[in-house]
């Protein structure tokens, strides 16, 4: 590393709001009128902290597999297709992937290489960009450049829902912030009157009528400790995913979330089911919410900043790695099929004899299926929403 | 340094300048028991030329020389100058009132004081119209000063409760306590901070919190009189008198756009 990396490497720890780890966000894009973007639905989910792509898609078909992970190696999984088998922690999604609307893709990652910091490669992740640019020179996300690009989008109705910066979804197309523990409980007298003195403020009084719609649309009238009025408690994932689906229902196309708990430097056979546990639900409860008619026009990508050392260390972790795995779930997926070239695990075969070699770029992934879900140019998709992606061989994500 | 903190963008300066100027700056370095210094041995070798001067000698002075330099720049006293007006008076300043801000600055040799005396001695430092909105930290300690919690107040409350009254509110309003995302700070623009978001934060802090912080909450009517003055208008007294609750009125001056505003 020399030193003006290293001096740009600090700088953007500076900026990262990946800095945030235990920060869950999601990031909604939404159209009004003639729905420039169809019908179809894209999720992004965040997995910060790099998810064990080895651990979560086993390949228990590879002969050095048992060998390099001794312990993690022992817990049983579930058999995918007699090469791969699935992490108990996610079974759940095993009818979905019996549905035909789960896929993997095994060994992709973004151009980020050699340094490993969760700060660095979260940003970029969300830039969309290579190595070969300066992050502090990135002022917009993947997201909000495509966002930029789609004729006739109202940017007035993008989302970014969470109490922190989403910087995949940031940039010049306005987009607008909501956590879903936001809360705005007025008796009506009060909101009334409030209403009448934010009257001569047209800045004011937008943004407080808006912040009534958005509360009261989506039905989450929380009261202190997280309950919906008359309803269960919700976690803060189940808060999340009944806010993401109420909105995606109407005229919202995308949605960017994120969840954290992926570093798993040791003790990952408890500490991996925890984070798995959350993205299992994530991904049922959105199915649940959007409803059938919804969900089989939904693409959902959760993808991670790298993945993490093929080898086991001392403490029954995974250090930070290389090539990692994106899930793909949904009705519009074309599932049950673990996509991307399997590298094989011999020393040679891997990345710095350490980390499973990237055969993709997670970002062609993304374009492909923005694509195929919403009919973008892939000249336009290599230069502006990933510039310098160049999609070669990706197919078949997509129904 | 050159885009944000002194000459700003566009102030014909080139990548080269940057990428000399981080040369120089190699070198400086921090360890607990020494502070803030500089070690030779960490330093880019050789020369560096910067905005058409050349820095030799690898030590903390020739550093200083630089920055030194780069304070004196015309372009650092303007943009320095527009961003004290923007943050103070309004995000679009009126020229005269730049004008006579840098006059001070070349005057005084650039102490900040005499730059922020001419920015008082303006007019436009007294329009009525409140053109600024107040950011989430802002709103606060005008807020628990409204409500007579002062220092020593914040410093007695316990750390749970800070945590979840203050800090947390004012994430949710959009404002990580002195963390903003990037090296050029938090944002100017009322925009970036009036969404529905951040108003929804600012209005349920104005309505549940108080409470919370001091007993007994003082009148309504009376409050809005002392904290918004002048600038009282008459639906947010009506609002203050009329809510069906002290707790709801004291929120209603708290929440309205003119103690937003500044």
């Amino acid at each position: 590393m020399d030193r003006r990396n290293f001096l740009q490497g600090a700088l953007a720890l500076g900026c990262s709001a990946a800095a945030h780890p235990l920060m869950t966000t999601v990031t909604l894009a939404g159209t009004q009128g003639g729905k420039p973007l169809g019908e179809n639905r894209l999720i992004v989910m965040v997995l910060r902290g790099a998810m064990d792509g080895l651990d979560v898609v086993q390949p228990r078909g590879e002969a050095l597999y048992a060998g390099m992970r001794p312990t993690l190696a022992q817990i049983p999984g579930i058999d995918l297709n007699g090469f791969f088998s699935l992490h108990a922690g996610l079974s759940g999604l095993m009818p979905l992937w019996h549905a035909g609307e789960l896929a993997f893709v095994q060994a992709t990652a973004t151009p980020y290489r050699n340094k490993r910091s969760h700060f660095e490669g979260q940003d970029l992740l969300e830039a969309g960009t290579g190595m070969d640019v300066s992050l502090a020179a990135i002022k917009d996300g993947w997201l909000n450049r495509m966002l930029q690009v789609v004729p006739g989008l109202v940017a007035e109705t993008a989302y970014a829902i969470g109490r922190d910066a989403v910087p995949m979804l940031e940039g010049p197309a306005p987009v607008r912030n909501w956590a879903p523990e936001t809360r705005i409980k007025l008796s009506p007298q009060a909101q009334l009157l409030l209403e009448a003195a934010y009257e001569q403020d047209p800045l004011f009084h937008a943004a407080a009528m808006e912040a009534m719609e958005i509360a009261g649309d989506a039905g989450l009238a929380l009261d202190v400790q997280g309950k919906v009025k008359g309803g269960p408690k919700l976690n803060e994932i189940g808060r999340l995913t009944k806010f993401a689906a109420s909105r995606l229902r109407e005229d919202t196309r995308i949605a960017a979330f994120s969840l954290s708990g992926w570093d798993t430097h040791k003790g990952q056979a408890r500490a991996l089911p925890r984070a798995l546990v959350n993205l299992q639900d994530a991904i049922l409860q959105l199915r649940d919410g959007l409803g059938p008619e919804v969900w089989s026009k939904t693409t959902l990508l959760a993808m991670t900043e790298f993945g993490r050392t093929a080898r086991e260390n001392g403490t029954g972790g995974t250090d930070h790695g290389t090539g990692g795995m994106m899930i793909a779930a949904g009705g519009a997926v074309n599932g049950r099929q673990i996509l991307g070239k399997w590298p094989g695990l011999a020393d040679a075969d891997m990345f710095d004899q350490r980390d499973l070699m990237p055969t993709s770029d997670v970002r062609a992934w993304a374009a492909l299926a923005m694509q195929d879900m919403f009919g973008l140019e892939r000249g336009m998709l290599e230069t502006v929403v990933f510039p310098g992606l160049q999609m070669s061989g990706e197919k078949g994500l997509i129904l | 340094m050159i885009e944000l903190h002194s000459l700003g963008a566009g102030a014909g300066y080139s990548q080269q300048d940057v990428r000399q100027l981080a040369e120089l700056l190699t070198g400086i370095t921090y360890s607990p028991i020494d502070g803030l210094h500089y070690d030779k041995n960490r330093a880019e070798p050789g020369p560096e030329q910067i905005l058409g001067r050349e820095y030799t000698g690898e030590s903390m002075d020739t550093i200083r020389l630089a920055l030194r330099d780069l304070a004196r720049r015309p372009e650092t006293r303007a943009h320095i100058c527009r961003k004290i007006a923007v943050h103070f008076i309004s995000d679009t300043p009126e020229p005269d009132l730049l004008a006579q801000m840098e006059a001070a600055w070349g005057d005084a040799g650039g102490d900040l004081r005499a730059v922020y005396a001419a920015m008082l001695s303006h007019s436009t430092a007294w329009d009525p119209v409140a053109h600024k909105v107040r950011q989430p930290f802002e709103f606060l300690v005008a807020a628990l000063r409204a409500l007579g919690v002062d220092g020593a107040g914040v410093v007695a409350m316990s750390a749970r409760d800070f945590q979840k009254l203050i800090l947390d509110q004012m994430l949710l309003m959009g404002q990580r306590m002195k963390r903003p995302i990037g090296p050029d700070g938090w944002p100017e623009e009322q925009e970036a901070w009036i969404t529905p978001q951040g108003l929804a934060s600012r209005i349920t802090w104005a309505m549940e919190v108080p409470g919370r912080l001091v007993n007994p909450l003082p009148d309504p009517g009376a409050l809005a009189m002392r904290v918004l003055g002048d600038r009282l208008t008459d639906v947010v007294r009506k609002a203050a008198t009329r809510a069906e609750s002290q707790r709801e009125g004291v929120g209603m001056v708290l929440a309205s756009a003119e103690f937003n505003r500044r």
